[in-house]
């Protein structure tokens, strides 16, 4: 393509304004980033909802470029509603907007067919910027984590551990019993064979040594 | 002889099990409710701030006045919440 038919394509852009729908179970959250959107003329917010089955219904209606997305909401949860959305409508660009960074759920929000993923800690003008990268077509993750997909540990594809889980492998793998790693944590020994147990399941391990040794191998632990 | 005496020791360790549990129950919860009540509003609060700022640096006093009224009502709701949670954590206080 030459480049002035790609300054042809980007005038079109502009001309139009970039359709949001927000998406949060908060609305004093809503109404901040409403605000955040309202100062860029090329963006306009078309709607709000404050869980997931009811984005999916609004984005069926009102057609968004563009759906923020919360991910811990009540009832149907960021990722779901993401994942149907998406495979309903695969030009609709979903960004998550969240207060976690763990790489694991990072991971999990880009296969549920995200296209963006904002903290919610980032500076305001993240929300602006994502929101235009990905009605063109782009991508956009939080520079914060952004390393993390670059980083050779991010080629495989890695089971999302949460940090407790990953604590307690780390300590396992230090030689701790679970009634050690219990009074260390101060938590029970009951939820520490859980978080145990947990972990084994989304790592594929029959016994907890495996268990250490493939979170280890995918440096989940050091 | 040993199985005797050792059952106190197998009682006393249950109990303090459940204690534990009851105690990290409770943890959870806490920081499961300040993560949904007042950190979200925060988060609002700071988005509502800056839209505020860009807001009367656009000479747009309108917008400006509105964010500050939800800002308002957003700090008014943290406060709230944390008052009643630090009620059910220790009522004295």
């Amino acid at each position: 393509m030459s480049s002035s038919q790609e300054a042809e394509r980007s005038d079109e852009r502009l001309t139009e304004q970039v359709r949001v729908l927000i998406v949060d179970d908060h609305a004093a959250v809503r109404e901040g980033v409403k605000m955040i959107l309202a100062r860029d003329r090329e963006i306009a917010v078309i709607g709000e909802s404050s869980n997931g089955e009811a984005a999916i219904e609004m984005a069926e209606r009102r057609r968004p470029d563009v759906i923020l997305m919360d991910v811990r909401m009540r009832g149907m949860d960021g990722f779901e509603a993401t994942r149907r959305i998406t495979a309903a409508h695969p030009s609709m660009a979903v960004i998550l907007y969240t207060a976690h960074g763990e790489r694991g759920l990072l991971s999990e929000g880009l296969d549920c067919g995200a296209r963006g993923y904002v903290l919610k800690d980032a500076p305001p003008d993240d929300i602006v910027r994502a929101v235009k990268r990905v009605a063109e077509g782009g991508a956009y993750v939080d520079p914060t984590l952004a390393s993390e997909l670059v980083s050779p540990k991010a080629t495989e594809r890695l089971p999302s551990l949460s940090t407790r889980e990953r604590e307690i492998l780390g300590l396992l793998a230090n030689g701790f019993s679970n009634p050690e790693i219990a009074s260390r944590l101060f938590i029970s020994p009951e939820t520490v064979r859980t978080h145990v147990r947990n972990a084994m399941t989304k790592l594929e391990a029959d016994t907890r040594t495996q268990a250490v040794a493939l979170a280890l191998r995918h440096s989940l632990i050091e | 002889m040993i199985g005797r005496r050792r059952q106190p020791l197998d009682d006393r360790g249950a109990l303090l099990e459940h204690m534990l549990k009851t105690v990290e129950d409770e943890r959870a919860l806490i920081a499961h409710r300040l993560h949904d009540g007042p950190q979200q509003l925060l988060t609002a609060i700071r988005l509502l701030a800056d839209g505020v700022r860009h807001a009367m640096e656009d000479g747009e006093a309108d917008r400006a006045r509105e964010g500050l009224d939800r800002l308002e009502r957003a700090a008014v709701e943290a406060s709230d919440e944390l008052r009643q949670m630090t009620a059910r954590l220790y009522p004295r206080w």
